[in-house]
């Protein structure tokens, strides 16, 4: 299990140090992050206009929001589907499967490595610029959310990705998955809350969120951080993440044994 | 009847700039050091209609950049080339219309289809008449032996294939000249030789000019009747094929002894 | 104006291509049609609570967006693929194909490189904003239509404008060549929503330097009848066609330039 994760965080390791070769790319991503943040403040300020809070959300707690889940989503952007569609359709996978690695967090820990390059070098300078030149409102935020907060996203990071990979299996079957990725991605975005805060909402699209796993990605995570969701509800939040993660754990053992028989009946 | 007339081009190769400092990394900013390649210094021959010419060289020497004057790519630093009166590089349509490439590996069809759908394309590019189209395209087909794969996707047809498909498609305009960068490279044995036999057997029936560029010595020895030599820009050898087996061997019956020539000659230089 | 039938032969080998694969085809416009339906039902939760951004309601806004989509659709049709390969083909020498055919290369490389694949995005560019003038109620007489026609036909040629743009300066450029593109992308993203919500200094470089607020913004205020005294000048409104036709006049010059580069330092 040591030995494993040494060989995951070397991996990380690599692919990290891989990035930067691409210096002029970091630059430029620097400033197409800046740009978004840019657009997406300007637009919550247009919406708030010169209210304070509306529906109980404070403008500074929206801003959080759109920062964190900026950051967040740098760190879980995620090629994983089309890779493994890349690996299945060229038959690269059956090398893969012979590796005494597993396909699964060689291919997370690649992810991660190029995402926390681009996060350290281009993402986070470009928030820090923002903030530093165009000013960013101040707000307060106790110990306590701040620890539910770090317990919250990690667990939301953790879902991601499992998501990701569990989306990324069905290439075994589609061969290229990249219309999977598309209407996934933008299926998740509608209930995940990553570009409108679910505090805004209409109820019906709410209500069927309910029984995703989606809202407990960055949202739930934000929501705690800002206190929105405090106490009971607070554990409740995390518990349903890590119940998620589980299902979907078990899942992807069931679709992997598929996969596999696959790969050795057809031959990959 | 192409003419060069003291063809030359030169490069500008752009340094990173020597020195490290702040005063360099500025100065470079505004104007970057370079030095003059000169590719090719000054060639001029004269290519009669119906020729078969070969240009060989080491690498670097030039024979690239050369054809690339002669079909109109690129333009030269000084000097004239002038291919049945037109200047390629200026008049594109009519220089066009007289040109067929093949450049290396670099397939000009449409991947997904059929060869058939590109060379009816070209039939509408080229203005082709469908009697003259229908015509060369049979003729192609039965030359080339392409009626097996004829109606399969290019994509799903091997290097040798291709070659030979991407050649009939350059051809169906009955073009005066043919340009072929390394044709045969890559190719299996037997696929050399056919390709091989079909530029001979096109330059008898059609008398099509075929000017080639290669590093094989038997593309040179099965094909072309006139050599020129290009070494660092310059022309070293021009004339006939057998004139220079001649000139420099006692038995000039076999390719490996050409290549021995060769490779004597350039270390002389 | 012959070789019409020509460049028609293009495009039909473009569609034949792609409807060989009947399946992945029509899969694509489904994942395709998904996206933007999602994207569009985005901007209607947006403004569900808020009501409005700076003065324009949910369906403006989404007229904005129906626009945008509709004319990058259009301008990928000759567009996309062509320009972001064509460092690629710079630089491997399959550039040089285009130099040796009696055709104009740009038309070569538009029809050759054309990707029928975009009809997904036109249909539902032209049905959402089909939509949003049914839900705004907009009355459009023939005047107005033949207008929107020209707006989207100007739209599109500011679009592939930028798709020029970003791609020419690899004719100059041997590495990095994606920085025009990304920047392009960005621009892009400016004007999803009405520019009156940013800083007029941005307004400015949106209008003056880098104008694909032309695409959406100043035309919208025609048809959804906006008042609009908060441009710099009325004059504005309706300069979308014009401003098509000078930016891609322009861009057709620095292909020509691109293309001499190219005759003289090969790839």
């Amino acid at each position: 299990m040591l030995q494993a994760s040494m060989l995951y965080a070397a991996m990380l390791r690599c692919s990290f140090r891989q990035q930067t070769a691409y210096r002029a790319n970091s630059l430029l991503l620097l400033c197409g992050s800046f740009v978004k943040l840019f657009i997406l403040v300007s637009v919550w300020r247009g919406l708030y206009g010169d209210n304070a809070s509306i529906n109980g959300i404070a403008y500074a707690e929206v801003l959080l929001f759109v920062i964190v889940n900026l950051l967040a989503s740098t760190l879980t952007a995620s090629a994983i589907g089309g890779r493994m569609g890349e690996k299945v359709s060229s038959g690269a996978i059956g090398v893969d499967l012979l590796r005494p690695a597993s396909l699964k967090f060689t291919l997370i820990s690649e992810q991660l490595g190029e995402n926390a390059f681009r996060l350290l070098f281009s993402t986070l300078p470009a928030c820090l610029l923002y903030m530093a030149l165009l000013g960013w409102p101040s707000s307060s935020i106790g110990a306590a959310q701040a620890a539910l907060f770090a317990v919250g996203i990690t667990g939301g990071i953790i879902l991601i990705y499992q998501i990701h990979y569990l989306l990324g299996l069905t290439s075994f079957w589609t061969g290229n998955s990249y219309y999977i990725d598309w209407f996934m991605r933008a299926f998740i975005e509608l209930f995940a809350g990553t570009f409108v805060p679910l505090w805004f909402y209409p109820q019906i699209l709410l209500n069927i969120g309910q029984y995703l796993p989606f809202r407990l990605m960055t949202f739930e995570p934000i929501a705690l951080l800002v206190g929105n969701i405090r106490g009971w509800e607070a554990a409740g939040s995390i518990a349903q993440q890590w119940g998620w993660i589980a299902v979907l754990w078990l899942a992807e053992r069931w679709v992997w044994r598929k996969a596999q028989s696959k790969v050795f009946v057809q031959g990959g | 009847m192409i003419e060069a007339e003291r063809l030359a081009k030169e490069y500008k190769i752009y340094g990173s700039g020597r020195g490290r400092g702040w005063g360099e990394a500025i100065r470079g900013l505004f104007a970057r050091p370079y030095e003059v390649k000169e590719a090719v210094k000054g060639v001029s021959f004269r290519i009669r209609p119906g020729e078969l010419v070969g240009f060989i060289g080491p690498n670097g020497a030039g024979k690239s950049t050369t054809i690339k004057m002669l079909s109109g790519v690129l333009t030269p630093t000084s000097g004239k080339v002038r291919v049945n009166g037109c200047v390629p590089s200026e008049d594109r349509r009519r220089n066009g219309m007289q040109i067929g490439v093949v450049f290396g590996q670099r397939s000009q069809l449409f991947w997904d289809l059929p060869m058939e759908e590109t060379f009816l394309l070209y039939r509408r590019m080229y203005r082709i008449p469908s009697a003259q189209f229908r015509r060369n395209v049979d003729f192609m087909v039965e030359l080339l032996e392409m009626e097996s794969f004829y109606r399969t996707p290019v994509r799903q047809l091997s290097l040798g294939q291709k070659m030979r498909a991407n050649l009939a498609a350059a051809l169906l305009h009955d073009p005066a000249v043919l340009y072929l960068d390394e044709p045969t490279i890559g190719l299996d044995v037997v696929a050399k030789a056919k390709i091989r036999r079909f530029l001979r057997e096109l330059n008898e029936e059609k008398r099509t000019t075929v000017i080639l560029t290669t590093h094989d010595m038997d593309d040179i020895d099965e094909v072309c009747e006139r050599l020129m030599l290009i070494d660092r820009g310059t022309m070293i050898h021009d004339g006939p094929l057998a004139e220079f087996k001649r000139m420099y061997s006692e038995e000039p019956e076999d390719a490996a002894d050409l290549e021995r020539i060769i490779g004597a000659i350039y270390s002389r230089s | 104006m012959r070789s019409l039938p020509l460049y028609w032969r293009f495009i039909s080998i473009s569609v034949r291509a792609k409807t060989e694969y009947r399946t992945a085809f029509a899969l694509t416009f489904l994942a395709r049609g998904i996206v933007w339906t999602t994207e569009f039902a985005l901007i209607w939760v947006l403004l569900y609570t808020f009501k409005s951004i700076a003065g324009w309601t949910s369906y403006e806004v989404m007229f904005l967006y129906a626009l945008q989509l509709t004319t990058y659709s259009l301008a990928a049709f000759f567009c996309f693929h062509p320009f972001t390969k064509l460092s690629y083909k710079i630089q491997s020498g399959e550039f040089d194909e285009l130099l040796t055919k009696p055709i104009n290369p740009l038309l070569y490389l538009m029809c050759r490189e054309f990707s029928a694949s975009y009809v997904a995005n036109v249909t539902f560019g032209i049905a959402f904003l089909s939509i949003c003038i049914y839900r705004l109620e907009l009355t459009l007489g023939v005047s107005d239509v033949l207008f929107l026609l020209a707006v989207l036909a100007g739209g599109a040629l500011i679009q592939a404008s930028a798709f020029m743009y970003g791609a020419i300066p690899s004719f100059w450029m041997v590495r990095n060549t994606s920085i025009m593109e990304m920047l392009m992308s960005d621009f892009r993203s400016f004007i999803r929503y009405p520019i009156s919500i940013y800083p007029s200094s941005v307004q400015v470089i949106l209008t003056l330097l880098v104008p694909f607020a032309f695409i959406n913004f100043y035309p919208a205020h025609y048809f959804l009848g906006r008042d609009d005294s908060d441009l710099f000048h009325p004059l504005l409104v309706y300069m979308t066609p014009l401003v098509g036709v000078i930016l891609f006049g322009g861009a057709l010059l620095l292909w020509r330039a691109g293309v001499r580069r190219y005759h003289s330092t090969g790839s």
